[in-house]
């Protein structure tokens, strides 16, 4: 299964597999694990050549889809999340993989961006913020896992 | 996160420095409601030293500001720039939050 949005371009790593010159870490699903993993993201990127801007929506993008496993994939359970980022082709890819509950994006409603105050429900962005931060989301579940990819193509500014 | 409080006639001026993320969104929530408890319902959120919001902060600010409302109070949010800014443009926030250039441009419309 997979879900993602405006999504073009090409991704010819596996889920799961190493990228090149990449990194990978794993850490409990907690939320304290976040500065860690967005430490190690940014990191990468800087080497991979992104520039400020698109490092910190990629780090926003992260803590957002990072609370979601937290939060719905280990609801009862203690688990780990496993990030791993580098280039694949021209795009630079940010992997997230769990083993928790499976994730349906499909079932996030919309958020009602034009409500009033009084009728805006509290919560329901993380998933809507991530899609418009990076050029692609894509989440797939395979062999009991779940895999999100936050993908930006043309990680060093090329033109397309 | 930091967050530092100011009267200014009446009017508290919350200044919050840093990043209100999934972290530190609870420190914000439970600032706003010690300050609602103790009757302070006319506030001026200062995010001119904010860096970095997340839907964990903008949940808890949207939360503190229905909160504020139903009081009778006020929330007005003042300095509001860059990635934040363009946050709560992206969510739609800058159309249900009161949005002011400087502190004193939102004391200036309490």
């Amino acid at each position: 299964m997979i879900a993602s949005t405006r999504r073009s371009g090409r991704c010819d790593v596996a889920p799961g597999r190493a990228f090149a010159n990449g990194t990978s870490i794993t850490r409990p699903a907690v939320l304290a694990s976040l500065p860690d993993l967005q430490d190690e993201m940014a990191s990468c990127a800087a080497r991979h050549g992104l520039d400020a801007q698109r490092i910190a929506n990629l780090t926003l993008a992260l803590e957002e889809v990072f609370v979601n496993i937290c939060r719905y994939a280990y609801p009862e359970v203690d688990g780990t999340a496993t990030l791993s980022c580098g280039c694949s082709g021209d795009q630079f890819v940010v992997e997230l993989v769990d083993h928790g509950q499976p994730f349906d994006p499909a079932s996030v409603p919309e958020p009602e961006l034009g409500a009033e105050l009084d009728a805006r429900p509290v919560g329901g962005l993380g998933w809507f913020l991530a899609q418009r931060l990076v050029d692609a989301l894509e989440y797939r579940r395979d062999d009991g896992r779940n895999l999100i990819r936050l993908i930006i193509h043309h990680p060093q500014g090329q033109p397309t | 996160m930091n967050i530092q409080f100011r009267d200014s006639a009446g009017v508290t001026v919350v200044a919050v420095a840093g990043k209100l993320d999934a972290l530190t969104a609870a420190d914000y929530e439970t600032t706003m409601k010690a300050l609602l408890a103790d009757g302070k319902t006319r506030c001026v959120v200062d995010f001119s030293e904010l860096t970095y919001i997340s839907s964990a902060g903008l949940r808890v600010l949207l939360a503190a500001a229905k909160s504020t409302k139903a009081a009778g109070g006020e929330t007005r949010f003042a300095g509001v720039t860059g990635n934040v800014l363009a946050v709560i443009e992206m969510t739609g926030f800058n159309s249900i939050l009161s949005l002011h250039d400087s502190v004193d441009a939102a004391l200036g419309a309490m």
